[in-house]
């Protein structure tokens, strides 16, 4: 009955509840179990020894539902998903902290603790993460019974970092508001001369509240949400959001509409890394590259908005399918040659680029991100890859046209800010070979499909892997096809705990380049 | 390190000029054509995720350019046109004097600009970092980003500001000096856009600021930046 090998074992454990299996429209077998929160441990041991990542771990509020809290941690396995629920007391949830063992989770149990007020006992740092210190101690927003337009007043607080002391520390407080046109954050600095000793951060600045906002909404009007959690990251959070909702109504899209999100998809991932192969060089004053990187970044904008009316690709995808069908074959050839010249055009800066001793002296051995410490923190994306982590949810849970497109996972060894700029040009390439081979086999017939009713409080996941890195989107179905909770872990909520440990061992002024190689979201983090 | 000598004479001028622009502006404000708007039908106000369709008029403040009211328009009645500029809550007439003399205490033949980001999702933040790319190159207005508020005579804001922003908005405000001109770029911080009602938004920058020019769009594009920034200094040709 259960196909997947990890299934026995797991009933070894938990002899006594039950596991479901079903295939799901994602990705192979979809595993759902309920387990006692004193067998947590065993299990995601269990999954660990399994190969298994967390994808993410989500807290609901389901006291008004099922009488108490619930917990909800979702793994990749080989061709499955594996979701594993433990339920919790209503008026003191806790659990037992699974970061001991998966070091990746945590954030996230310091976020639902944020949140929800949901306790991971034996976490090793229970610090606040994503509320400020002028947030009440006692305020839950994500409970059910914090109103979502509430205002909640400001409380005294300081902020909380870990002391770094010895003779001769200084501490460089930067931010939240940067000198240049980028996203709020604040860092704390402990260094000893230029040479940096520690880094901490305190983000979550632009913390809107999209979580809540979501809940109770239509599922089609939080899509427009979904589209907006993050600028640069979009098309892959709208179609992670879709893909969730489908995979709740057990709907598959139609062909063109899969090629057309693969099309839209790759778009994103491009200019996004056309950009950053550009705006890395900001980090050592290479002008030269710094302008042509934005001028075919400009060109791939352009782009976008002659294929789908959007620079950022808004307002093309639903859940069901997508809205725009894209434009008669003459303009997608004119576009097609476009992407061909554009692909040129990097293929000479980057060939620059890569002969440039001063850049390869700035690049090369600066802040190194070790296999390990990937692997362990759960890092994403190409900040993974370029660390020699060979993940990438497009191969391994392939969605939406993935499967009937060739291409390469490259990596590289080293996991230096050099390797995760030679990883964006690799990667590039294949983008631009999945694009062109999307267009060619692009199949005629409808766009969208309807999505039936939702049956209420039912889970479901969705992912892409963005430009950065895995987007995973979890939703509770709540009554009349509205979200009942909904939960976005984006790349940039992976990456941001890693990106702090590179950076000891360098020098201040190598700030900058180090963190644009990462080039994280704070608001896909922030949300 | 010759190839790099070569590729760089080989350039050419690639700026453009905004005032003989061509390509698409994106989405434009959703305008009802009320000849053709079937009576008692109310399905795009009811759509609308924000309100900002009221009485078959779209506010293009709070409006988030989604264009969900034009899709579920079951006869095609509504149609669009450019985004406009909003001037702040001053009479037009006379913010338009109130802006002249600000702008003749304020800038001569350059102006310098602070930009915050008081909770965007970094969509308004990549397209004002995109004037500065040679294609739309500000600086040629003898316009730019500075590094300090210090520095600035204009303030440019996105976002909703975040209740975690507030603070930080308001003390960059604060260190320019007077009198500082504010425009408040994108839906988000004109008039809260989708976010606007949530516990950890603020709604919009002129609930904090005196917002002197608003530049609606999700997000807008650098060209409609580009003329509402030489609108406000007076210098749009």
């Amino acid at each position: 009955m259960y196909g997947h090998p990890i299934s026995k074992e797991l009933q070894k454990i938990n002899q006594g509840y039950p596991l479901t299996q079903n295939a799901s429209v994602l990705a192979g077998h979809k595993i759902k179990t309920e387990i006692p929160a004193n067998k947590l441990l065993d299990t995601v041991t269990l999954l660990k020894k399994h190969g298994a990542s967390l994808l993410t771990l989500v807290g609901v509020d389901e006291r008004e539902i099922k009488g108490g809290f619930g917990v909800y941690l979702v793994f990749s396995l080989s061709a499955a998903i594996m979701e594993i629920k433990v339920s919790l007391d209503p008026d003191h949830p806790s659990y037992p902290s699974v970061t001991p063992v998966i070091p990746a989770a945590h954030w996230l149990e310091r976020e639902i603790k944020d949140w929800l007020g949901i306790v991971p006992q034996g976490h090793p740092d229970l610090r606040r993460l994503a509320v400020h210190p002028d947030w009440p101690s006692d305020v839950f927003p994500l409970r059910k019974d914090f109103p979502a337009h509430g205002e909640v007043p400001r409380v005294e607080g300081e902020m909380e970092f870990f002391p770094v002391k010895g003779e001769g520390i200084y501490q460089v407080p930067v931010g939240p508001i940067h000198a240049g046109i980028i996203e709020p954050g604040h860092f704390r600095f402990f260094t000893f001369g230029e040479d940096v000793i520690n880094l901490q951060a305190q983000l979550f600045y632009t913390h809107r509240g999209i979580e809540k906002t979501a809940e109770g909404k239509h599922f089609h009007q939080a899509a427009l949400i979904a589209e907006r959690i993050c600028g640069a990251c979009s098309a892959s959070h709208t179609i992670a959001y879709a893909q969730a909702i489908e995979a709740l109504a057990g709907v598959v899209i139609p062909k063109r509409a899969q090629y057309i999100r693969t099309i839209l998809l790759e778009m994103e991932r491009l200019y996004n890394h056309v950009g950053d192969i550009g705006n890395i060089c900001a980090g050592i004053g290479f002008n030269f590259a710094i302008s042509r990187g934005a001028i075919l970044r400009e060109h791939l904008m352009r782009l976008n908005m002659r294929l789908t009316g959007h620079r950022y690709l808004r307002g093309t995808v639903i859940p069901g399918g997508v809205k725009i069908n894209l434009k008669a074959s003459s303009e997608l050839s004119s576009i097609r040659s476009e992407l061909s010249q554009i692909e040129e055009k990097l293929c000479q800066l980057t060939e620059i680029m890569l002969a440039s001793h001063s850049l390869l002296d700035r690049m090369q051995t600066t802040g190194i991100l070790p296999k390990e410490t990937a692997n362990d923190l759960g890092a994403v994306g190409t900040a993974a890859r370029a660390s020699a982590v060979n993940r990438d949810l497009r191969r391994d849970l392939p969605y939406a046209a993935y499967r009937e497109v060739k291409f390469a996972v490259p990596i590289q060894q080293e996991g230096d800010v050099f390797c995760r700029l030679k990883q964006r040009i690799d990667e590039g390439k294949q983008s631009f070979a999945i694009l062109q081979q999307a267009f060619e086999q692009l199949p005629p017939g409808e766009i969208r499909v309807k999505i039936p009713d939702l049956t209420p409080y039912q889970t479901a996941i969705g992912y892409t892997e963005s430009a950065r890195g895995a987007n995973v989107h979890w939703i509770m179905s709540g009554p009349n096809n509205t979200l009942y909770r909904y939960m976005v872990r984006s790349a940039s909520h992976c990456n941001w705990p890693v990106l702090p440990l590179c950076v000891p061992g360098n020098i201040i002024p190598d700030f900058p380049l180090i963190n644009k190689s990462f080039e994280l979201c704070y608001a896909c983090l922030d949300r | 390190m010759l190839n790099l000598i070569k590729e760089i004479m080989k350039s050419k001028i690639v700026t453009e000029d905004p005032t003989t622009w061509k390509e698409s502006l994106g989405r434009g404000l959703p305008v009802l054509d009320l000849n053709n708007c079937p009576a008692g039908c109310s399905r795009c106000e009811q759509i609308c995720p924000t309100g900002a369709l009221a009485d078959k008029v779209v506010d293009p403040k709070v409006c988030i350019y989604c264009h969900s009211c034009r899709q579920i328009c079951p006869v095609d009645a509504i149609g669009e046109t450019d985004i406009p500029l909003m001037k702040g809550s001053l009479t037009l007439e006379k913010l338009g004097q109130t802006l002249r003399e600000k702008i003749k205490q304020v800038c001569q033949r350059s102006l310098h600009i602070r930009y915050v980001d008081a909770g965007a999702c970094n969509a308004c933040d990549f397209e004002i970092n995109a004037l500065t790319n040679p294609i739309y190159d500000l600086q040629q207005y003898g316009v730019d980003f500075v590094a300090s508020p210090r520095h600035a005579d204009l303030l440019v804001v996105t976002g909703v500001v975040t209740r975690n922003l507030e603070i930080a908005l308001q003390k960059t405000y604060a260190a320019c000096p007077k009198p500082t001109l504010v425009i408040a770029i994108g839906s988000c911080a004109c008039g809260g856009g989708i976010f606007k009602d949530a516990y950890a938004a603020g709604g919009g920058v002129d609930k904090h600021l005196p917002v002197d020019l608003y530049v609606p769009g999700c997000p807008p594009t650098p060209i409609q930046i580009i003329k509402a920034i030489l609108t406000a200094i007076n210098r749009k040709k």
